[in-house]
């Protein structure tokens, strides 16, 4: 719809005419010699590019008028692929008598559009010089534009249009030229989407690249790939090992010495003076393990070790002293070996003189030495965490007791391992991630398509392209994916870009449809409010009223049953055929109750059966439509496809046809509001096609419109 | 007072007939437009009418011829394919193009070649 800026049209048409004068009916037709479907090379961060584009936004192409038009005839439909035009011309030039190639042998210049003129014989047959003007201009798949509308006859084009007398209806690619003798040429073209129907997805229109892979979609894709995670081995905490063992430095036979103990043999729990190992781990500081005693504190002997088993990670040894100030070394055995971090071995050497002789094994690896403080808990700090089967303590400097002969002793009141940081280990492992794929709703698909075909709204303010690029015309988002599976290559692989436009317009139910101005539109039909949208997507309330008392000439309406359907299944397989994975979603449109799987097959058996559903015009006929459709896997997306094809449907079951004065501000998806007495219609109508014929010679200028009714003031009958 | 005759005049060959016997009636430029027209659907609604294009202007005159001479003239002036220049007594001209010379032959006792013709002719531009 195109209300505003052309005053003179509306004002004309609104008022039923007359048409005459200032505004009579008026038709030009310009060519653009130089288009060029072109190459943009770069669109901003596009990544696709070539793209191609032959319109210029604002609009600077340079356009020669072809005078002598006879007629201007054209449909456009939203049923047909492009719109189709009948020129006819006047294929004759009047010279004034002095200018060049004026003849006294023939009456202006016959001939003087055709495409090819002016050789040498045919000089020297009727006199002609060459027509460089139109010489290959009338050709096929030459650009034409046909302004149409009320007034302007005297005008040039410019201010013609300027002025709003005429209005852009329609941008042409021709397809045949037929020259003939009675002195006029019949031209017949098509609008832009001729890009979309003859040029086939294939390279160079894809760029080589990308074929054929670069045409499969997915909303989604799934690499393979390494992921790194922490995993938590050991938590901190203290824990509070077990007495493993205590080593004896000497053998003892009493009490005195250790109880049970065996020279050079670690014993478990052997009792000294009344004092016991496991009470270095009882959490009562005031029991406590001793040791054995030695005789002097410089003995290299005089070494006592205790043990505590862990099978746990550790990297903290805490010790609380019975008395203190010892040399203390700790040891960790990890894997059944003693952790040799390059320390060296504990200083010590067996007494291997006397009664009292034996080892008792101290001679180890140590990790950790420290001074150990008088009758005060100390942390010992291992540097890193071992997986300890168990940790050794072990005295040195040793404390002279008063107990017994052998005074020099160590003890523990509390003994116990901890971690104070947690182990963590890096885990790798391969698996499929989930990314965005390469579009995220079906209308990036076609805008892809479009920008290929030669939809690119160029510029020429920006003729590097350093912005993204953006289709010429309107493309509406559509908020749906298919989640489930990809569009795949081979469903567009070398068919013309419209059929694979087809594939996403029938998913989502939109339209597609090339404008008067030759702007690219994929939108959905505006059917569900009343309302009109401009070119530009913008909405306007504007509803042109078309009158039987002011433009309407003839109106007829017809109710057919030839589409309607009593049930519409969307299948990604035949359902019936027994395969599990199958996806089908069973529409009732006359009791919109969409049900399960499970149901629809009950709901299936109901309707071989004993159907008596009394909303359905079909009163009780059993004619369901299927759609088998392999892209369709989502039963949202199956119901979503389901309730569009019923608004088709019943936009196919009331058709009307009118006939009016020409407006060509009017266009396709358009809604009008009909009034004719003899069908009772006042009511809104959606516009689905229109033939606009101007006979020139006669002034006669009509538009042929196919509508659907809508509903009228109450309320719109088609709901989304 | 001098009668005033009427010429035609050929571009091309820079040739001027000048008429004997001036046309005794016609001369005036006709004018022509045409229009459509198509009933609204409405019993009580309005007729459109759609301009179209104006046919292009003629001239038309008559008169007689009494010479085999003039009968001649009047022919070789009507067969010449180009535009030819008019000029009536009262100084009009216009470039036009003989589309039609309807001669017929009349009795008279004194002119054997008498005859009364009709020129039809389409007036395709202005000097």
């Amino acid at each position: 719809m195109r209300d505003d800026g052309f005053t003179p049209i509306w004002q004309a048409w609104e008022a039923g005419g007359p048409f005459v004068g200032d505004a009579a009916p008026c038709s030009r037709v310009t060519v653009e010699k130089d288009w060029w479907l072109n190459l943009q090379m770069q669109a901003g961060s596009y990544q696709k590019c070539p793209i191609r584009w032959f319109q210029r936004i604002d609009n600077s192409q340079v356009e020669t008028e072809i005078p002598n038009i006879k007629s201007v005839s054209w449909d456009r439909s939203l049923d047909t692929d492009a719109a189709s035009l009948t020129l006819t011309i006047y294929n004759t030039l009047m010279l004034a008598n002095d200018d060049a190639g004026s003849s006294q042998h023939r009456l202006g210049k016959p001939g003087a559009f055709t495409w090819r003129v002016g050789n040498a014989q045919a000089v020297a047959r009727w006199g002609e010089i060459p027509n460089a003007e139109w010489e290959n201009v009338i050709v096929v798949d030459a650009l034409l534009r046909t302004y149409q509308g009320y007034g302007g006859r005297e005008k040039t084009l410019e201010d013609a249009i300027a002025d709003g007398n005429l209005a852009l209806s329609g941008v042409w690619l021709i397809d045949e030229v037929r020259v003939k003798t009675d002195a006029t040429i019949e031209v017949k073209a098509r609008d832009m989407a001729k890009l979309l129907i003859e040029q086939p997805i294939y390279p160079p229109l894809v760029p080589a690249r990308l074929y054929p892979h670069g045409l499969r979609y997915c909303r989604y894709q799934w690499d393979l790939e390494t992921t790194t995670s922490v995993e938590l081995l050991a938590d901190t905490g203290t824990k509070r090992g077990e007495l493993r063992q205590v080593g004896a430095s000497q053998s003892a036979s009493s009490d005195m010495w250790g109880a049970g103990a065996t020279l050079g043999h670690p014993v478990h729990d052997a009792r000294m003076a009344g004092h016991y190992p496991h009470e270095a781990f009882d959490g009562n500081p005031e029991t406590y393990w001793l040791s054995t005693g030695n005789d002097q504190v410089w003995e290299p002997y005089a070494v006592e070790w205790i043990e505590i088993a862990s099978g746990d990670y550790v990297d903290t040894v805490t010790v609380y002293p019975w008395a203190g100030n010892y040399r203390c070394y700790v040891s960790v055995m990890q894997d059944g070996a003693w952790v040799d971090p390059g320390n060296g071995l504990i200083p010590y050497d067996p007494l291997t003189v006397g009664r009292y002789t034996g080892d008792n094994a101290a001679s180890i690896p140590w990790v950790v030495q420290v001074g150990i403080p008088w009758e005060e808990p100390i942390d010992i700090h291992l540097g890193q965490a071992f997986k300890a089967d168990k940790v050794r303590v072990t005295f040195t400097n040793l404390y002279r007791s008063a107990i017994g002969p052998f005074p020099y002793r160590a003890g523990v009141r509390e003994l116990s391992v901890g971690l104070s940081s947690p182990v963590t280990d890096a885990v790798s492992q391969q698996g499929l991630v989930q990314h965005d794929g390469n579009y995220r709703d079906y209308a990036d698909i076609i805008t892809e398509l479009a920008l290929w075909a030669g939809f690119y709204a160029f510029d020429p303010a920006d003729p590097n392209g350093t912005r993204d690029p953006h289709v010429y015309g309107n493309i509406e988002t559509t908020g749906i994916a298919d989640t489930g599976s990809c569009v795949t290559e081979d469903q567009f692989d070398k068919k013309p870009v419209i059929d694979a436009m087809h594939i996403i317009r029938d998913i989502v139910g939109y339209w597609i449809w090339v404008d008067e101005e030759g702007g690219f539109h994929f939108e959905s039909p505006n059917w569900f409010k009343s309302g009109n949208f401009r070119l530009d997507g913008t909405m306007t309330e504007f509803i042109p009223d078309i009158d039987e008392r002011v433009q309407l000439t003839d109106y007829s309406v017809n109710y057919a049953d030839k589409s309607l359907r009593s049930e519409i299944i969307i299948a990604s397989d035949e359902p019936t055929a027994g395969f599990t994975d199958t996806v089908a979603t069973f529409y009732d449109p006359w009791s919109p109750v969409t049900t399960s799987r499970q149901a629809a097959k009950n709901r299936w058996g109901k309707l071989l059966g004993t159907y008596e559903d009394r909303l359905s015009p079909l009163r009780g006929q059993v004619r369901p439509m299927m759609l088998l459709n392999g892209v369709l896997t989502n039963p949202a997306d199956q119901l979503v496809m389901a309730k569009r094809i019923q608004t088709h449907i019943q936009a196919a079951t009331f058709v009307g046809s009118l006939t009016c004065a020409a407006n060509p501000c009017i266009g396709l998806n358009d809604q009008i509001r009909i009034h004719e007495q003899i069908t009772a219609e006042t009511g809104i109508h959606y516009v689905k096609s229109i033939s606009m014929q101007h006979d020139l010679d006669s002034g006669s200028f009509t538009m042929t419109m196919t509508t659907f009714r809508l509903g009228d003031d109450t309320g719109f009958e088609v709901t989304p | 007072m001098t009668v005033v005759r009427w010429t035609f005049f050929d571009p091309f060959t820079s040739d001027t007939y000048t008429f004997e016997v001036n046309p005794k009636e016609g001369g005036s430029r006709q004018f022509k437009r045409n229009f459509a027209f198509q009933a609204t659907a409405a019993a009580d609604g309005k007729t459109l009418v759609f301009e179209g294009r104006a046919d292009p202007q003629s001239v038309d005159f008559s008169g007689t011829l009494l010479t085999e001479a003039q009968f001649d003239a009047f022919q070789t002036w009507w067969e010449k394919r180009n535009q030819i220049k008019l000029t009536d007594d009262l100084g009009r001209e216009s470039w036009i193009v003989i589309q039609e010379f309807s001669a017929k032959r009349e009795r008279a006792v004194h002119f054997p070649w008498k005859h009364s013709y009709s020129v039809k002719a389409t007036v395709v531009d202005y000097p």
